[in-house]
């Protein structure tokens, strides 16, 4: 027996290794796996690798999980497969109306190259990782989430305005910005944007917009999005925890355990992102209102800094 | 007999019927729909979702089953009601209460009363929070106000999000509650140190109270500094817009920072129609920015006044205000271009007020083409004045001067007949 890597003994309840009576039963070498929470033991009489919890506490949502795409980024079905073959997402090709710029939501699913109007070849139910490993003193199976991908797309998708950025680019302000006339209905813009659109019914920007202010804008979403994608899944995960109770006297390898859970543990996965999918479009139109105005009030700060940006431009101009 | 009251009893069926249908809430398609079911809003793909049982649990089931609510509404409410109903169902093995609430939402859309009873069960049984606002608003929706309490506790529990303070002023639009709402918005408008708090509340607080809201942000505004006061400042600028003129004149001196004090002088250009602007177009406005030039070391604050005082144009009245109000406007402008030395000679400005009095007088008469002839005389004067500024005569008008005597004598005279 070989125990590679230094031990820590977390909680109170994990006793060490060579004390742990479950741990006599196996055959093989133990070593510590790549991950935290839970030891690998190799050579068993099961099937798959019996991995003894580390911590066997409720899991809690890796907000690594949550990634953020912009319109036309590439996603990975195999992150680790560096060979493997990429798509483009392209979600402002969903966009419902002119008036809306920026878009957030979570993607539910991926179509990889096939026909579109099949089901999804990808969604972040289908392609978690879920693991079992012991809990010996309880001599139970607990659920372990090793990957739960929740892709959230979050991008500006401009329709009919001179996109101005971030107001850096000289370039595009001296080809953009040609007389007063354009920078006073720069300014008006730059106006409506800063205190943004929720606040001002009715009122539209006349020519420009600045992709960096839609961004932040929409980052603010995803920011709120991701907040309620980790307390979901936490929640989530505590109920499978406290709730999904498998005996190892009646599942005795884990993969007796999961073909008899696995399904419907991707069903309630399902349902959850669901339900974080569906959160702003919950809401009740005085909501979303709200949310929309914070996500203005968030912004402005970055208006700010693009006006000083465009009027220090300015000064040197001649028109 | 028999067929009338046979006819008679379909035709309170067709009404009952209809009566059911009336929506409880409104529900709208949205881009999350379109996305939840691939781009495919097509009825025939909405009814094919909602038909496999392989998708019962996914994104798609629930976003095709609200779509078919809202296109098909009556026509496709037993269906859809019927393969939705395992949401509902407290024993179904993958229950939750979020599709319980989707149920709801639909079945209330599609004019099931019962709903209300389902959104209060999310209320008193859910243990999810946000689930709990959310069916909390619905009820509010149907002017089931029974949680104002918890509204109350979530208000004040609230330390991340604004939701208590809009959930709280929801309440506040019922005469029994606005008060008390009133109270505890006012309080985070008046004492909160999270300006985006503050601004929340204030926001909330003005659709109650919107001069209260303005007297207590302004309050605000004036005990601020920096960014934080920059950021009244644009909250004012939304909630009361005419008063911002006055604001400027009061922050620049103060404020320290070139970059803020630069964003509180607007850029005025000939023709500017933006509302918020209007207010700058004033004598008392380009009379301080013509003082604040020689003070003023910013090159971009700089660069506005030059433009502003080279370009700007006055605001030209709304098209409602009535002509004698304009004529009254015009002899005040009159007396405040001579107050900032840009109209010399007491002889002049009489002459000026003269010929307004008697355009006045016609109009009042009747006599329209009268007072026209008048206003023009008065423009022409103010003209000619101006281009003969340069002689020894002690009569002149300065450009400013000018500005606003001419055009808003033009104003006039484009809302008078023409001979």
């Amino acid at each position: 027996m070989r125990i590679a890597g230094k031990i820590n003994y977390p909680t109170q309840q994990q006793k060490p290794l060579k004390e742990n009576t479950a741990a006599y039963c196996f055959i093989g070498e133990i070593y510590w796996n790549y991950r935290d929470d839970a030891i690998l033991v190799v050579g068993d009489e099961c099937d798959e690798e019996i991995l003894v919890c580390n911590n066997p506490q409720p899991q809690t949502f890796n907000p690594l999980w949550i990634e953020k795409y912009k319109n036309f980024s590439y996603f990975y079905p195999e992150p680790s497969n560096p060979n493997a073959p990429n798509y483009i997402v392209a979600g402002c090709q969903l966009k419902r109306n002119n008036n809306v710029q920026g878009i957030t939501f979570i993607i539910p699913g991926m179509y990889l190259g096939k026909e579109f109007g099949q089901n999804y070849d990808w969604t972040p139910s289908s392609s978690a990782i879920i693991n079992l490993c012991l809990n010996e003193i309880e001599q139970r199976w607990i659920i372990k989430f090793e990957e739960l991908r929740i892709p959230i797309f979050s991008s500006a998708c401009f329709e009919g305005y001179i996109d101005l950025g971030d107001g850096i680019d000289t370039t595009i302000l001296n080809s953009e910005i040609q007389s007063k006339s354009d920078y006073a209905i720069l300014l008006s813009d730059l106006d409506y944007w800063e205190k943004g659109s929720y606040s001002q019914p009715g009122k539209k920007s006349h020519k420009y917009a600045f992709e960096s202010g839609i961004l932040k804008h929409e980052n603010k979403h995803f920011q709120i999005d991701s907040v309620y994608v980790v307390n979901t899944f936490n929640k989530f995960f505590l109920d499978l925890f406290n709730s999904w109770i498998l005996d190892k006297s009646q599942y005795s390898c884990p993969e007796d355990a999961l073909s008899s859970k696995e399904e419907s543990i991707r069903v309630f996965t399902s349902n959850e992102i669901s339900n974080c999918f569906l959160r702003y479009d919950n809401l009740k139109d005085w909501e979303k209102k709200n949310e929309e105005l914070d996500c203005d009030q968030y912004v402005r700060p970055e208006y700010k800094i693009i006006r000083n940006r465009i009027q220090n431009w300015a000064t040197n101009k001649s028109w | 007999m028999k067929s009338h009251l046979k006819f008679f009893l379909i035709a309170c069926l067709l009404i009952l019927s209809k009566a059911n249908a009336q929506s409880l809430w409104e529900m709208e398609v949205s881009t999350y729909h379109i996305v939840g079911v691939r781009g495919d809003t097509s009825a025939a793909n909405l009814y094919n979702i909602l038909q496999a049982d392989s998708l019962k649990y996914t994104t798609e089931f629930n976003c095709a089953a609200i779509l078919l609510a809202i296109y098909e509404g009556q026509t496709a409410k037993d269906f859809i009601l019927e393969r939705i109903a395992f949401w509902g169902d407290k024993n179904d093995q993958f229950f939750n209460w979020n599709n319980y609430f989707d149920y709801q939402r639909i079945k209330g859309y599609l004019g099931e009363s019962s709903a209300i009873l389902g959104m209060d069960s999310i209320v008193l049984y859910s243990s999810n929070l946000s689930l709990q606002i959310n069916a909390i608003s619905y009820l509010i929706e149907v002017g089931q106000l029974n949680y104002f309490d918890l509204a109350k506790g979530i208000f004040n529990n609230q330390q991340d999000t604004n939701v208590g303070i809009s959930l709280l002023s929801q309440y506040g639009l019922d005469p029994r509650f606005r008060e008390e709402v009133i109270n505890h918005l006012s309080g985070v408008v008046r004492d909160s140190s999270d300006s985006y708090k503050v601004i929340s509340a204030a926001r909330n607080l003005a659709e109650l109270d919107k001069n209260y809201t303005i007297e207590l942000l302004e309050q605000r505004f004036f005990e601020s500094d920096g960014f934080t006061r920059y950021n009244f400042f644009k909250e004012l600028d939304v909630l009361d817009p005419q008063h911002q003129m006055e604001r400027s004149i009061w922050v620049i001196p103060l404020e320290l920072d070139d970059d803020l004090r630069s964003d509180y002088i607007p850029y005025l250009f000939e023709g500017d129609i933006d509302f918020s602007i209007r207010g700058y177009l004033s004598p008392m406005w380009i009379n301080f920015i013509k003082n604040w030039f020689y003070v003023e070391t910013n090159d971009v604050a700089l660069f506005h006044i030059r433009s502003s005082l080279e370009d700007f144009q006055p605001a030209r009245p709304d098209s409602t205000t009535p002509i004698s109000d304009m004529i009254d406007s015009l002899l005040f402008i009159v007396d405040t271009v001579k107050s900032y030395f840009w109209l010399g000679d007491l002889n002049f400005s009489n002459e000026l007020k003269n010929i307004l009095t008697t355009a006045k007088t016609n109009l009042q008469n009747g006599d329209s083409l009268a007072c026209r002839v008048q206003v023009k005389a008065f423009q022409e004067l103010v003209d000619n004045v101006y281009r003969d500024s340069l002689n020894s005569d002690a009569r002149f008008v300065t450009i400013e001067g000018w500005k606003f005597l001419y055009w808003n004598a033009q104003y006039i005279l484009d809302r008078l007949p023409k001979p």
